[in-house]
């Protein structure tokens, strides 16, 4: 079967209108583990959530995730905000009270005369008044709970930041600081990059700019080659809207000597070895004896 | 090895934090997403919110278009990420997207509830189209969704609605409703070979035309 066609079966087999024999003959191929295929597979999983995800999105009510965080509380092990927990417990309680209402209405309305009925009725309508403003009020709860979430996340990714130009500073401060500089390739023409070097501390910091963003799904990736034939992958980074970049890092204590450096572009989760295009290369030396 | 993770620990200067990009290509939403399930392996209940919050409408208006109930469809939302509480070691990172999951998972789940809900009703009217009759969902764009990918979104809704109408109609059968190859050619009273055909085109057409928007996209 040509390639193509192996393709367009996996996009049949996300979809799950891939049946009978040619399913079971695909996911025979799939066990055996052929690479391609598997990767083919991910990007067919991708078009069908954007598939899935094509009609128009709805806000639930917020009684959802009410509920959901009550059986949350209630199932074992959970390890939840406790307002949460507290949440769900009393949602448990106000459940059991309204079920006893309920059977005290009953008992009203089979046994009481007119003018109770009528108080009933109208008590009802106050429930039902306040229950809109409940409602009302979950919701508001919720965008509040919505936008604390989200400047929570912001203060973190702050903190972080200034924790890594706290470091950076103390590095760049550092006595027998060495760099060298990358040699952009022509799919990085505007780029310049460097990298510092801290030997005593087995530190190294590359900063970068002018960088294009990396293909959707991939991110750029700094490794050393030793001596030796070893192989490091440093870390991934990612450039900022202006195509900057930072990347701090400790090497670890055994590191061979660094004989050259490059940055590669490659998928999320790849291996330890580089496979993806070369952006940024140059030659090292390193003072080390 | 990883220098990063044994020492300071990898740092991913990301550099929109608040990423444009749709969530289900986008790194950072993916990791954010990823972190979120971490949270919910190690039972803590403010991880399954924040992700019920990040992509709670998205599901919810994929579950309303295969029941075209809401009742049903807050229900299969509920179990949905219940199940994902309770069992999300059944995740692989490394095969799909948190997204991706959610989505399978979400869709899985409503077509087995209208299969169901059609047995009820009758066997012998498996025929109709359930997909064609549903109410649609019509709240509209979330700010969720504007900030998340609403532009994507009605990109690949239009590049749907540009298919060939039976080429969309066997697909809406097929993926929306859960109907096989049989029984949607029982239901159009078309041959079998020409519903097979036809879904086939129709999701390569989609990819095709995706693909080709992302390249556009990607010229300077």
């Amino acid at each position: 079967m040509s390639h193509e066609s192996r393709r367009d079966e996996l996009l049949l087999y996300a979809a799950g209108a891939l049946e009978g024999p040619e399913r079971e003959s695909l996911e025979a191929h799939l066990r055996s583990g052929c690479a391609l295929c598997a990767a083919d597979l991910s990007a067919a999983e991708a078009v069908v959530t954007e598939l899935a995800l094509s009609p128009t999105p709805a806000e639930p009510p917020p009684e959802v995730m009410t509920r959901l965080l009550a059986r949350v509380a209630q199932s074992s092990g959970a390890r939840a905000a406790p307002g949460l927990v507290r949440a769900g417990h009393l949602l448990a309680a106000g459940l059991a009270a309204v079920a006893t209402a309920g059977i005290g209405v009953a008992l009203v309305e089979r046994y009481v005369a007119a003018p109770l009925r009528e108080r009933a009725s109208a008590l009802e309508e106050q429930v039902r008044v306040s229950t809109g403003e409940l409602g009302e009020l979950g919701a508001e709860r919720d965008e509040l709970r919505a936008q604390l979430a989200e400047q929570d996340e912001e203060l973190a990714a702050l903190e972080e930041t200034v924790a890594s130009n706290a470091e950076l500073l103390r590095f760049l401060r550092t006595p027998g600081l060495h760099s060298v500089a990358l040699a952009a390739t022509d799919r990085q023409p505007n780029a310049t990059a460097r990298v510092f070097w801290e030997w005593e501390d087995y530190a190294c910091h590359l900063h970068a700019s002018g960088l294009r963003p990396p293909a959707a799904e991939r991110v750029y990736v700094l490794w050393l080659y030793t001596e030796d034939g070893g192989t490091i992958r440093v870390g991934t980074f990612l450039p900022d809207r202006e195509g900057a970049a930072d990347l701090f890092a400790r090497l670890p204590r055994n590191v061979g000597r660094v004989v050259r450096t490059s940055v590669t572009e490659e998928a999320i989760g790849a291996g330890e070895q580089p496979s993806g295009a070369i952006q940024l290369a140059a030659a090292v030396v390193d003072p080390r004896r | 090895m990883n220098a990063g993770s044994a020492g300071t620990g990898e740092l991913l200067p990301w550099g929109d934090r608040r990423g444009r990009q749709h969530p289900a290509t986008s790194p950072t939403e993916a990791d954010r997403d990823r972190a979120l399930l971490a949270g919910i392996a190690a039972r803590d209940a403010s991880a399954l919110e924040k992700l019920y919050l990040r992509h709670a409408p998205a599901l919810f208006g994929l579950c309303l278009r295969i029941l075209g109930d809401r009742g049903e469809a807050e229900e299969v939302l509920e179990d949905v990420f219940f199940e994902l509480w309770e069992r999300s070691d059944r995740f692989d990172p490394g095969r799909s997207t948190p997204l991706a999951y959610l989505t399978t998972l979400a869709r899985s789940r409503a077509i087995d509830r209208l299969r169901r809900q059609i047995r009820r009703i009758s066997v012998l009217d498996i025929a109709r189209s359930p997909a064609e009759t549903r109410e649609p969902a019509t709240d509209g764009e979330t700010p969720l969704e504007a900030a998340q990918g609403g532009e994507r979104r009605r990109l690949v809704a239009a590049l749907l609605e540009a298919l060939d109408e039976e080429e969309r109609r066997v697909l809406e059968l097929s993926f929306f409703a859960g109907l096989s190859h049989s029984e949607i050619a029982a239901r159009l009273e078309q041959p079998l070979g020409t519903v097979k055909t036809r879904i086939r085109r129709a999701l390569v057409r989609l990819r095709d035309r995706l693909e080709e928007r992302v390249r556009g996209a990607e010229l300077p």
